[in-house]
C-alpha cells in the first residue's frame, strides 16, 4: 500500500470538484467531507459530497465553476441515490429537522446517509490525517502520476455495482437513524439498537406478538430529535 | 354546483364573515383559539370533530356558543349526552305510536338528530352497538333509515365529546370517522385571574340572557364556502403537479415527510380516508383563513389526527416543534 503524497491528495481534491462542479467548498463542507476522510472514507469524492449536499440544502456548500461539464457516472449515481426506495423521505427529514438550512444538523443527518450507501472503495486512495491537512496548505498541487479522472470513474463504476447488487434501499429503520442522528450517543448505543431491531425482525418472522419496544420507540421519535 | 363569476363576491364575503366571526369568538375564551379555528374548518369542511378533556374544560360551551353566535334556531341545534342505556329513539327521535298503530314504522324526527344542522354529542364513546350503527351512518353516507328508506339528514357538522378515547376494536370506525379530535386542556395553572374573570362575566351573561357573541355570520355562510371549496378549490389543487399538490412544493415535502413519520415511527394509524380528509381540511382551512395559501398554520391540523388518548398529546408537540422549522 502507497499513501499518496499531499499534493496529489490536494489534485485529487481539486480535480473531484472540478469536474463536479466546484472551485472550492466553504468550510462546514470542506470540514464534513474531511471528516468522512478521517472515518475511513478516503475514496469518497468530495465532488460527489458537494452535489449530495447540494441536493438537500437550500444554503450554497461551495463556489462553483463558471460551467461544468457532465459527469454521468456521477450524474447516474446520485440519480440512483435520489431514486432509491424510501430516498423521498430524505428531503422531508431535512425540511422537518431545519437541516436544509442548519449546516450543523445537516452533517450529523448526511453522516448517517453516507453510512448506509456502498461504501466508496479505490485501492490508491490512502493517506494520513497529518497529509491530508497539509494538502490543504499547499500552494500548488501536482498529480504525481495519480490519475484522478480515472480513479474517479473507477469509484462511481464500483460504486454503481455495489448499489445495485445489493438492491440498495432506505428501510424504514435506516430513515429512523437518519432522522434522529444525535438519538444515540456512542457508537456502541447505536450498534446495539441495529442488532435489537434485527433481532425484533427476526423474531417478528415466528410470532404474533407485538414487543413493547417497538411501542415505546413512537414516544422515543416523539421526545428526542 | 357552478359557480358563476358574480357569486365569488359572495363566497368572498361570506368567507370573510366566518373570519370575523372567528376573531370575534376569540375575545370570550381562554386559549381557545386553536380549537374555535378547527371548529370554524371542520364546519365549513362539513367535517365531524372529537373533543377530548376532563369535564368542565368549556367542551359542550364552546359548541354552544359557536351555534348561538350563529342565530340557529333551536330545532337545526341537536345536544345530547349518551350513556350506555342510551337507545337510537332518544337520538333519532321516538316511533310514531300512530303510525304503528296502522302497520308503519316510522320515527317522530323533529327535533331530533335526523333534523339538525349542527349535532352535538356528550359523551359519544359511551354509545352502545345500536347508536354506534346510526352515528356511522348518519355522519358517513349522511342519511338515516325510515321503514327501510334512506332519507338525508341536513347535518352540516358533528361535534363531540369524550374524557377519552376507548381502545375497543367496535369504536375503530367511529374514531376514524372524527378526523379532528382535539384535546381542551385546563387553563386554571396558566391563567389563573383571567379564568375567574372570564368565567364569571359568562355567568352573568347567561343570567341576563345576553348574547354578545351573535355575529351577521351564519350556518348558510359554512354551507357557501364548502361548497365552492369542493366544487371548485378541491378538483383545481389536485390538478397540480405532485410536488406542489398543496401549493408550495416545501409544504408538501413536509406534509408527506409528517404523514410518513406519523405512520412509519409514530404508529398512528393513517388510513386511506383520513389522508384525503386532511387534505381536504388543510385545503379548507387555507381558503377561509389564508387566501388559499397552505403555510405551517395550515400543516398543523395534522396536530390533531392521532387516533387515541396517547397519539393526541404525544403528536401535537412533536409536529408544531418540527413545523418551528419550516419557515
Amino acid at each position: 500500500m502507497r499513501f499518496l503524497h499531499p499534493d496529489q491528495i490536494a489534485h485529487w481534491y481539486k480535480r473531484s470538484l472540478q469536474k463536479s462542479g466546484y472551485k472550492e467548498l466553504y468550510a462546514f463542507a470542506r470540514d464534513f467531507w474531511k471528516d468522512l476522510v478521517r472515518r475511513g472514507s478516503y475514496a469518497v469524492p468530495p465532488g460527489f459530497v458537494a452535489r449530495l449536499m447540494e441536493r438537500f440544502m437550500s444554503v450554497p456548500v461551495g463556489e462553483k465553476e463558471t460551467a461544468r461539464l457532465a459527469f454521468v457516472s456521477e450524474d447516474e449515481y446520485l440519480e440512483k441515490i435520489r431514486a432509491a426506495e424510501g430516498a423521498d423521505r430524505l428531503e422531508g427529514i431535512f425540511l422537518l429537522t431545519g437541516a436544509d438550512r442548519d449546516t450543523v444538523i445537516a452533517q450529523s443527518i448526511f453522516q448517517q446517509i453516507i453510512e448506509r450507501l456502498p461504501p466508496f472503495q479505490h485501492d490508491d486512495l490512502v493517506f494520513s490525517d497529518s497529509d491530508l491537512e497539509k494538502s490543504f496548505t499547499l500552494g500548488h498541487m501536482v498529480p504525481g502520476g495519480f490519475d484522478v479522472e480515472t480513479a474517479l470513474e473507477k469509484i462511481y463504476a464500483r460504486a454503481l455495482d455495489d448499489f445495485a447488487r445489493t438492491e440498495f434501499r432506505f428501510y424504514a429503520d435506516d430513515i429512523f437513524e437518519i432522522g434522529h442522528p444525535d438519538l444515540f450517543k456512542r457508537p456502541a448505543d447505536r450498534l446495539f439498537y441495529r442488532r435489537m431491531m434485527r433481532t425484533m425482525k427476526g423474531l417478528g418472522l415466528w410470532t404474533r406478538s407485538v414487543f413493547t419496544l417497538k411501542e415505546e420507540s413512537s414516544w422515543v421519535v416523539a421526545k428526542y430529535i | 354546483m357552478n359557480f358563476e363569476e358574480n357569486n365569488t363576491d359572495q363566497i368572498n364575503a361570506a368567507r370573510a364573515r366566518i373570519c370575523d366571526y372567528y376573531t370575534r369568538l376569540n375575545e370570550f375564551f381562554l386559549k381557545r383559539s386553536d380549537l374555535l379555528k378547527l371548529m370554524m374548518v371542520a364546519a365549513a369542511a362539513q367535517e365531524p370533530m372529537l373533543f377530548i378533556g376532563r369535564p368542565g374544560t368549556a367542551k359542550s360551551l364552546l359548541v354552544s356558543v359557536f351555534c348561538q353566535g350563529l342565530g340557529m334556531k333551536q330545532d337545526d341545534y341537536f345536544e345530547y349526552m349518551l350513556t350506555k342505556f342510551t337507545e337510537p329513539s332518544e337520538i333519532m327521535g321516538p316511533v310514531d305510536i300512530n303510525e304503528l298503530k296502522g302497520g308503519r314504522y316510522l320515527r317522530k324526527v323533529a327535533g331530533h338528530l335526523p333534523t339538525a344542522k349542527i349535532a352535538f354529542l356528550d359523551e359519544i364513546f359511551k354509545a352502545n352497538s345500536a347508536i354506534l350503527n346510526v352515528l356511522l351512518t348518519v355522519i358517513n353516507e349522511r342519511k338515516y333509515y325510515q321503514e327501510g328508506k334512506p332519507l338525508p339528514v341536513p347535518l352540516v357538522c358533528m361535534f363531540a365529546a369524550s374524557n377519552e378515547i376507548p381502545d375497543f376494536g367496535e369504536f375503530d370506525a367511529l374514531k376514524d370517522r372524527f378526523i379532528i379530535k382535539a384535546e381542551t386542556l385546563p387553563v386554571r395553572d396558566s391563567c389563573f385571574h383571567e379564568l375567574i374573570r372570564t368565567g364569571i362575566s359568562f355567568e352573568s351573561r347567561v343570567h341576563n340572557r345576553e348574547k354578545p357573541w351573535k355575529s351577521d355570520c351564519t350556518l348558510d355562510d359554512f354551507v357557501l364556502v364548502h361548497d365552492y371549496v369542493v366544487s371548485t378549490v378541491l378538483p383545481a389543487a389536485v390538478q397540480r403537479d405532485d410536488r406542489v399538490i398543496l401549493g408550495d412544493e416545501r409544504v408538501t415535502t413536509a406534509f408527506k415527510a409528517i404523514i410518513s413519520v406519523l405512520a412509519d415511527e409514530l404508529k398512528v394509524e393513517i388510513t386511506d380516508r383520513k389522508l384525503i380528509k386532511l387534505y381536504k381540511l388543510i385545503m379548507t382551512q387555507a381558503f377561509i383563513f389564508n387566501g388559499g395559501n397552505v403555510t405551517r398554520e395550515e400543516l398543523k391540523i395534522l396536530c390533531y389526527c392521532g387516533n387515541n388518548f396517547s397519539d393526541v398529546r404525544k403528536i401535537k408537540d412533536y409536529i408544531e416543534e418540527r413545523l418551528a422549522n419550516l419557515d
